[in-house]
């Protein structure tokens, strides 16, 4: 997939007054491979809806999105499977990690099913954000920012054009913010995916290529 | 699969599961039990003695003192008897007995001492003969002719005649290989080597072929009016009320020649269908209670089960778990039952023997099929369910 287009997305629930003046709502956009953007805006103004639309798991909305063309609305459940195991990741807002798994097994569970990373790659990545001598430890007993390392980690293990990061670093402080952005520029220059971040106000530190108000 | 077995099973209740095991076996060891013994006891239901298809009455006329002085054949059917009776409905086929229109003497040898004695033939369509075929064979060119005698003459020769007359008793099998030489005088003479081949329950007569003793008849018979003394019917009213008031409006005597191994084996099958019918429902409530409890797991694992959506699992993949499950259980159900239902076999194989000495019994490994058979329709049954109760969840939870 190397284009993801919206035309005049909005969600379902929003009134008209909740679309106006907006850098995204109600227009046509393209988001492109390999580019970055980042999608500030306040609580409730969409951003996990907006994730969530592009991901497949809600369609309360109005308007198309389309992937290289193709108006995801036709997608059945296979092609949505097939897309989330090799083209589309989701880091989601709440993590939805499984809390009686541990940290490795809650990124192996993912990574099983897409063979992408070697144990030592996981490894590798658990140590560079300060989660190697936690890699056994139940999620449950985490910190939020733990848990959303971990989770960080199992969005990357998959063959990715476009990764979603809905509030990455939320939880995170900027040692380790900055560390989860050394990590995704290190993966894009390999795979060259596209990344769209949504933000609260504290951001992942990146260079974006647009910056979009909702 | 470990991942997903430990994410899974903090809702697996071991407990549902031994009730469902305890409960599977019940029924389906009642399920084969009835299969097991319909399997070892249907020897007995068919062959030689076998009435399991239906029920024979024989018919005769009431012998009258003005009858009497026909010289035996005053109590005839005439075809029109015969084809009002064809019209009541009642027979789904009717025969009618031949009578040997000649003299028989016949001779036994047995062990040096030779019998001899008067008697007769008689003869009914081949559909009604429970010999089987090959045997039934007559070639009356060669001199041979089989014959099928009561088996209440052998009872009576055995427990009356026999201890009477200080004679030894004879086996069936002892009276199967003994050869019969027949003399028949008539318009002219002649002799046949008869072998016995059965012993009937169901006609009280001595039986040849119809085809022999029609053949005999027109050779050596006097050539006297033969219209047949008696009916035999197939049919399954002779209990019903039409039925007796016709017989007696007539003055027909309707002899209890059928044999009462059809109505037994008519119960004793009507007995295990209900039984099997019965391990039937019990397997199958057992199931649904297997089922829906598993349903309540991926009730309680739905959260899971939308974020391992998420992650890219199919449904096939999300229910191995739950496959692996009911399939060891069911397995085990089914091994269970087999074991169940040997020991029970083992106990009234003991029963049969003494009731029936040297009873073949079937190859008990005959049963692991249907056991096999049992196991998989029920694993692959509740796998389907489980199966599509998850991908419901990918459809409802994922698509919104």
């Amino acid at each position: 997939m190397n284009t993801i287009n919206i035309e005049n997305l909005y969600p379902a629930y929003f009134d008209s007054d909740d679309v106006t003046g907006s850098d995204l709502w109600n227009t046509d956009r393209t988001f492109e491979k390999g580019r970055t953007y980042l999608i500030k805006a306040a609580s409730g103004h969409g951003k996990s809806s907006f994730c969530n639309f592009l991901f497949g798991t809600r369609s309360d909305y109005f308007g198309k999105i389309c992937f290289d063309g193709t108006d995801v609305r036709t997608l059945g459940v296979s092609e949505w499977r097939n897309l989330r195991r090799k083209s589309l990741g989701l880091m989601f807002q709440d993590l939805e990690l499984f809390p009686e798994l541990t940290v490795y097994e809650n990124i192996a569970i993912k990574n099983r099913i897409t063979g992408y990373f070697s144990p030592e790659r996981v490894s590798g990545m658990l140590a560079l954000l300060g989660l190697k001598d936690k890699s056994e430890r139940q999620a449950a007993t985490l910190s939020l920012g733990e848990r959303q390392r971990t989770a960080f980690i199992r969005a990357l293990a998959q063959p990715l054009d476009f990764l979603l990061m809905d509030e990455p670093v939320s939880h995170l402080d900027a040692d380790n913010a900055e560390k989860m952005s050394e990590i995704l520029a290190q993966e894009r220059s390999e795979r060259d995916f596209g990344v769209i971040v949504t933000s609260l106000g504290n951001q992942l530190p990146m260079d974006y290529d647009e910056l979009i108000n909702l | 699969m470990g991942l997903l077995w430990k994410i899974i099973r903090k809702h697996l209740r071991f407990g549902q599961l031994a009730g469902y095991f305890l409960s599977s076996i019940v029924g389906v060891s009642i399920l084969l039990f009835g299969i097991c013994f319909y399997s070892d006891v249907s020897p007995l239901l068919v062959g030689n003695s076998s009435l399991a298809e239906g029920d024979y009455v024989v018919l005769t006329k009431t012998v009258t003192p003005l009858r009497s002085l026909k010289a035996g054949r005053g109590n005839t059917f005439s075809d029109e008897e015969i084809r009002k009776l064809e019209a009541q409905g009642f027979a789904d086929e009717i025969g009618k007995f031949r009578a040997s229109d000649f003299s028989i003497y016949a001779e036994v040898s047995v062990g040096g001492m030779v019998m001899s004695t008067d008697m007769f033939f008689e003869s009914v369509p081949d559909s009604f003969v429970d010999a089987p075929q090959e045997d039934w064979d007559s070639t009356p060119e060669d001199g041979n002719v089989p014959v099928i005698i009561p088996r209440n003459y052998l009872d009576l020769y055995n427990f009356a005649f026999a201890p009477a007359q200080g004679l030894p008793q004879l086996s069936e099998e002892l009276v199967k290989s003994v050869d019969i030489v027949f003399r028949i005088s008539g318009r002219q003479s002649g002799k046949f080597t008869g072998r016995i081949v059965g012993l009937s329950n169901r006609i009280n007569t001595i039986l040849v072929p119809d085809d022999f003793l029609a053949y005999a008849n027109e050779t050596y018979g006097y050539g006297r009016e033969m219209q047949p003394l008696r009916l035999i019917l197939k049919t399954d009213n002779a209990g019903e009320a039409g039925f007796v008031s016709f017989m007696n409006e007539n003055g027909y005597m309707v002899s209890e020649g059928k044999d009462a191994t059809g109505r037994v084996a008519l119960f004793l099958k009507a007995a295990l269908a209900i039984m099997a019918g019965i391990g039937l429902l019990i397997s199958v409530i057992s199931l649904v209670i297997l089922v829906l409890g598993t349903y309540l797991v991926v009730e309680k694992n739905r959260t899971f089960h939308a974020i391992l959506f998420k992650l890219g699992y199919s449904p096939w993949a999300l229910s191995c778990p739950y496959v692996i499950v009911v399939s060891v259980v069911n397995f085990l159900v089914a091994a269970a039952s087999t074991a169940v239902v040997g020991i029970a076999r083992n106990i009234y194989s003991d029963r049969l023997d003494a009731f029936f000495m040297d009873m073949p019994l079937r190859d008990f490994s005959a049963m692991y099929p249907a056991a096999f058979a049992a196991f998989v329709v029920m694993a692959a049954l509740a796998s389907l369910l489980i199966y599509r109760r998850i991908a419901s969840i990918e459809n409802q939870d994922i698509r919104m």
